[in-house]
């Protein structure tokens, strides 16, 4: 349906007199919150050992970079209790892992301690399926010939399963990013598109898709909304992850605490 | 000044100078004759009200010969139904307001003298007066042109008048109980379009029915519109009290309220989808429509099943006389209607097609070929007459809006609405109306890019049977009953071909039965004060067949301490009803009331109070209505919405009528308003419970709608101060609601709405229209702040809806230019000429918070659709 709301407002702008600005809008700056992006992902046919999790804050919305958290504790215990250690590099906020031990369906927890504050998260490791085919043909769309790229996968039909892809081409600047569940495509071979006006013969395309969890395929639905913006859009919300502070409730951290199994794969337009 | 004038005067100056007193011998005169006699041959000047209707006769012979002053003033307070008071030199000219006094013997022989007044196209006029000259007392025709007043044996005169008609007078004989049709004659030779500013729109004072606003289609087409497409809905927006989400949004929203709870009304069947392409236009072809009226408060006990307005859109009854074709060429879409008598006097239809030009879509690619977006809307209205009590209408709508993206993107969604009225009149004192109804909303989407397939619908059927009951002059009874079944299709999906990853998937489908009762008095205890009250019950029962999921502690949304967040809840199992079972019932007794109490003929305050229930919801959480329009029935997770309102208001007209002004104040509260957890995904949701939370709406403000209603310069300024909100709390301590449970301002609050509205008479062959709207910015939520992750730069919000949109302002224009047209010709024609948004002011229709792809840095974008907008249409008519 978010192809729906595209349509739709593809059919103001065609329709009316329409156009967009850039325009100041004077903000207020809110106090700034502790941000973890702990985005565990292991790619097929390697072994995952290497991790980063970056640490920020909130920043005014009209600066250019976010402030790095540094010196803060990070760590990841699987099930068992074995501890996966993280190191701050010498890039501030950003904190490394040279021995993570990936288990499908294993569950993990994140903890991270600064400035006297505990904040934790646990979530499961989740399992992808192979790519089976890739496919290219053609799509007319508004009068001219776009390139499609297909990638399928099949899903395995015993529960809901959700993935994340994210395509990337050398014009893009952030990787397209498309969210799936399987409830109405159940036990089905899940297809996966790629189009883009400007992509040509010879452009090489990298699909990375992982399997994700329910609350994790919420989260990012939501980071969508507020990204994409749009008079289809539901209202702007904060978006909770799932990390708790274990010292202060109320000063929650932003951010997602997430594993995924991936599949990359790179196709080269004929 | 005409030479006869001097003449008379001349005379009249000379037949002064010869007689000592004062001699008047006219046959039925005007009060302006009669007072310039007076005043030519005395030195009394008469002082009146602009107002006194100085052309109308006085329905009497003047025979006074060389009186003196006393003794004319005498004949005249005996004879006029005036009073004339001498003060000095001048002699004030009064209306008679003392009660009229029964006869004595009126209960032994009193008779009812009923009727119906309609226009010369047959179509019922309502708001025309019958006055009973003998009797000082009168009434006006309802909706359906019908009036009904007891009166004694004898002879009586009835002069019946409607302020854009030629009055007529007619001379009764009083013997027995009376039923008449009357047609009245326009003023004039004009087109209608020229004769609606002569039409006086003036405050009712003295009927208790307040919070009411009334447009005519001429008064719609003559406002200014964006692309030159006159629109009934959009044409609300200017009234008092009624709001919308922006430009080319559809719905609108009446005195804070939602846009699902509007009762859209079209010849009495509910409309479930109101716009086409996506909001820039409404499905009502105004040159289908007679006038439409739209209830804001004090909603009578005979509309029910939403809580916020009632919006009454009338088709046009085809004119059983003559054969008339209607068409508009204009730049959007082109319209025809004919209408014209099936039966000379006995049956006549209507029907109205219009349809927009397929290709549209001219900005988006030099490459037309492959794609296809327009609308296309018929209307039709059938009469019959059975025999002198029966007659039996037809009225039908089809529409859809079709959109074709090269073969890719397909869909196709509208409107069928059909009704069967059959009206009864059993006496002079009782009609009957029953109705047979159907409605359907239907929305079907083909993604041929993924093989996939949509469609979901809702379907109305519903029968009513209402009853006008005139008991006397001063108290009518309304009463009926209706029952509507409702099928609900919210969804069924289609994978198409083989390859398709989607499963085929019908969505439970839903059925509820809604019947209602009422009863409705307008009751006129004195000349002065009236009262209309009445209730409504209402019963709601959700019927299988459905599979009814269970959830433990019967919450389907739980909510996560964890992370402060709603969830939807995992269902503990489900139960099964069977075809027909009751799955829930619901009932509510409506009570509505208003009172009026007139301080003169030209001044009155008016209070009233109405509680209404609603129980289908419209499922949307986008800033924008999209036009898939889900509706879902209230049940075992999901309570009607109920809702209370009381308007207090003060109407006065001054200068004879000229002028209106109409102040109200209100306050309302709405139960159970449904409020979304956030992110939820609604549509092909088999699970709607999970997603859903019952809030609580309130909205409270002060409209002032001042009128000038007749001259060349005729229009309204409209002022509303109101504040809208609502809040969803937490259903425990623990709960956070939703926006921390705390009352937050609702998407159309508008805390100053002003809107003029203007036309001029310049000449018999130029009408110019205006419009002004100001309105406080819609109320937004800003970041205040940003965050990353994943590479993904966010934007961290506020308090929910904290900001606002910069003021939303435009100025529009319209003129209209009917060249002469030559007598032998029958074809009549006119250009209508506008310009939208004069000023090009680029209102904000949205403001979003992006990140700009190539610089990477965050940016504030503003969304703006209209910019300057010229129209151009061509009307023509024979």
């Amino acid at each position: 349906m978010n192809l729906y709301k595209r349509i739709g407002y593809l059919l103001i702008l065609a329709l009316s007199t329409s156009c967009e600005d850039v325009i100041d809008v004077n903000l207020n700056t809110a106090e700034p919150r502790l941000v973890i992006d702990a985005n565990i992902s292991w790619a097929k046919g390697t072994d995952g050992s290497q991790q980063t999790i970056r640490l920020s804050t909130t920043a005014d919305y009209y600066a250019a970079e976010v402030p790095p958290v540094s010196g803060a504790e990070v760590l990841i215990a699987n099930s068992s209790g074995e501890e996966f250690h993280f190191v701050e590099t010498s890039e501030a906020g950003r904190y490394d892992c040279g021995n993570f031990v990936p288990v499908i369906g294993e569950e993990y927890r994140l903890t991270i301690i600064n400035n006297g504050h505990t904040y934790t998260a646990s979530e499961k490791l989740i399992e992808m399926p192979e790519i089976s085919a890739v496919e290219q043909d053609g799509v007319s769309f508004f009068g001219n010939e776009w390139i499609r790229i297909k990638v399928y996968y099949p899903d395995n039909g015993e529960e809901g399963n959700f993935y994340l892809s994210e395509v990337n081409t050398a014009f893009l600047a952030t990787p397209t990013r498309t969210l799936i569940d399987n409830e109405l495509s159940q036990g089905n071979r899940i297809q996966v598109d790629f189009m883009h006006e400007d992509l040509e013969v010879g452009n090489e395309v990298t699909f990375r898709i992982g399997g994700i969890s329910r609350r994790f395929f919420h989260y990012m639905t939501l980071l969508e909304e507020v990204t994409s913006g749009g008079a289809f859009s539901t209202p702007p919300a904060n978006i909770r992850g799932n990390i708790v502070n274990q010292t202060d409730g109320s000063e929650y951290a932003l951010g997602y605490f997430r594993l995924s199994e991936v599949e990359v794969i790179s196709y080269v337009v004929k | 000044m005409k030479p006869s004038f001097f003449a008379a005067f001349f005379i009249l100056m000379i037949s002064k100078a010869f007689s000592q007193g004062i001699s008047v011998d006219l046959k039925n005169p005007t009060l302006r004759d009669v007072f310039q006699q007076v005043e030519n041959q005395s030195n009394y000047k008469f002082a009146y009200d602009d107002g006194l209707p100085l052309s109308n006769s006085v329905g009497t012979d003047l025979n006074i010969k060389n009186a003196a002053i006393d003794e004319v003033i005498a004949t005249l307070n005996e004879k006029l139904p005036y009073n004339f008071v001498p003060k000095g030199k001048n002699i004030a000219v009064l209306l008679k307001t003392e009660p009229f006094q029964k006869p004595k013997d009126s209960q032994a022989s009193s008779y009812t003298y009923s009727g119906v007044v309609l226009d010369e196209a047959n179509e019922p006029l309502m708001g025309a007066t019958i006055y009973i000259r003998e009797r000082q007392t009168g009434a006006v025709t309802d909706e359906n042109g019908a009036f009904s007043i007891t009166l004694s044996r004898g002879a009586h005169t009835a002069r019946i008048s409607h302020i854009g008609f030629s009055d007529r007078e007619i001379t009764l004989n009083l013997t027995g109980d009376v039923h008449e049709t009357y047609v009245l004659d326009a003023d004039g030779e004009v087109l209608d379009e020229v004769l609606v500013t002569s039409i006086k729109n003036s405050a009712e004072i003295k009927n208790p029915q307040m919070s009411m606003n009334r447009l005519s289609v001429a008064e719609i087409k003559r406002m200014p519109a964006a692309l030159g497409e006159p629109d009934p809905l959009k044409s609300i927006l200017q009234l008092p009290g009624v709001t919308n989400a922006g430009e080319a949004s559809s719905g609108f929203n009446v005195r804070g309220g939602a846009a699902d709870q509007n009762l859209i009304l079209l010849d009495g069947v509910p409309i479930l989808g109101d716009s086409h392409l996506f909001g820039f236009f409404s499905i009502f072809n105004a040159d289908a429509l007679s006038g439409l009226e739209l209830y804001k408060g004090g909603i009578p006990a005979g509309y029910g099943g939403r809580v916020s307005s009632v919006l009454d859109v009338h088709q046009k009854t085809g004119d059983d006389r003559d054969f008339y074709i209607n068409g508009d060429i204009g730049l959007i879409s082109s319209r025809l209607m004919a209408e014209g008598p099936l039966k000379k006097d006995q049956s006549s239809f209507m029907l109205a097609g219009r349809s927009s030009y397929a290709h549209l879509f001219l900005k988006l690619t030099e490459n037309l070929r492959d794609n296809v977006a327009y609308f296309y809307d018929f209307n039709a209205k059938l009469s019959h007459r059975l025999g002198p009590n029966d007659n039996l209408y037809f009225s039908g709508y089809h529409g859809r809006d079709v959109f074709n993206i090269g073969g890719e993107f397909a869909s196709r969604y509208g409107n069928s609405v059909a009704n069967l009225r059959w009206q009864h009149r059993f006496s002079d004192k009782l009609i009957s109306n029953l109705s047979a109804m159907y409605s359907m909303y239907l929305f079907e989407l083909d993604l041929n890019i993924v093989d996939f397939g949509w469609e979901n619908s809702v379907t109305n059927y519903g029968l009513k049977y209402d009853f006008n009951h005139y008991f006397s002059d001063d108290f009518i009874l309304n009463y009926g009953a209706q029952a509507v079944f409702y099928d609900f299709n919210p969804g069924t999906l289609t994978a198409k071909g083989e390859n398709s990853s989607f499963n085929s998937t019908q969505l439970d489908r839903k059925y509820a039965m809604e019947p209602a009762i009422y009863i409705d008095a307008e009751h006129k205890f004195s000349e002065r004060f009236s009262v209309r009250y009445g209730a409504r019950y209402s019963l709601f029962y959700r019927i299988g067949s459905e599979e009814i999921k269970q959830y433990e502690g019967d919450r389907a949304v739980v909510f996560n301490p964890d992370f402060q967040l709603y969830e939807g809840a995992t269902p503990t199992g489900s139960v099964h009803y069977g075809s027909g079972k009751t799955i829930s019932s619901f009932g509510n007794i409506e009570p509505r009331m208003g009172i009026s109490y007139a301080f003169n003929e030209d001044m009155s305050v008016k209070a009233s109070y109405n509680r209404m229930a609603q129980y289908i919801h419209l499922l949307a959480n986008t800033q924008s209505p999209i036009p898939i329009n889900l509706w879902t029935p209230s049940g075992p997770f999901i309570d009607p919405q109920q809702l209370d309102q009381i308007a207090l208001g003060y109407f006065m007209n001054f200068k004879g009528g000229d002028f209106s002004l109409e102040t109200e104040v209100f306050h309302k509260t709405v139960q159970n308003r449904i409020d979304y957890i956030d992110g939820a995904n609604l549509i092909a949701n088999n699970a709607i419970e999970q997603v859903i939370l019952n809030g609580e709406a309130r909205a409270h403000g002060l409209e002032v709608l001042l009128k000038k209603n007749t001259g060349r310069l005729t229009g309204w300024v409209a002022y509303t101060l109101s504040r809208a909100e609502q809040r969803t709390p937490g259903r425990t301590p623990e709960e956070t609601g939703i926006a921390n449970g705390e009352w937050y301002r609702s998407p159309y609050d508008k805390l100053h709405d002003i809107s003029v509205t203007g036309g001029y008479q310049l000449d018999s062959r130029w009408t110019l229209g205006a419009n002004f709207a100001f309105q406080t910015g819609r109320p937004v939520t800003f970041p205040d702040g940003q965050y990353e992750f994943g590479g993904i730069k966010i934007p961290n919000y506020g308090s929910r809806n904290d900001s606002r949109l910069p003021a939303y302002h435009h100025l529009d224009l319209s003129a209209t230019y009917v060249p002469k047209s030559k007598k032998e010709k029958k074809l009549q024609g006119e250009w209508v000429f506008s310009l939208y948004n004069v000023y090009g002011r680029n209102n904000a229709a949205s403001i979003n918070f992006r990140t700009n792809e190539e610089t990477g840095i965050n940016e504030a974008v503003r969304l703006s659709i209209f910019g300057i907008v010229p129209g151009i249409s061509y009307n023509f008519k024979f």
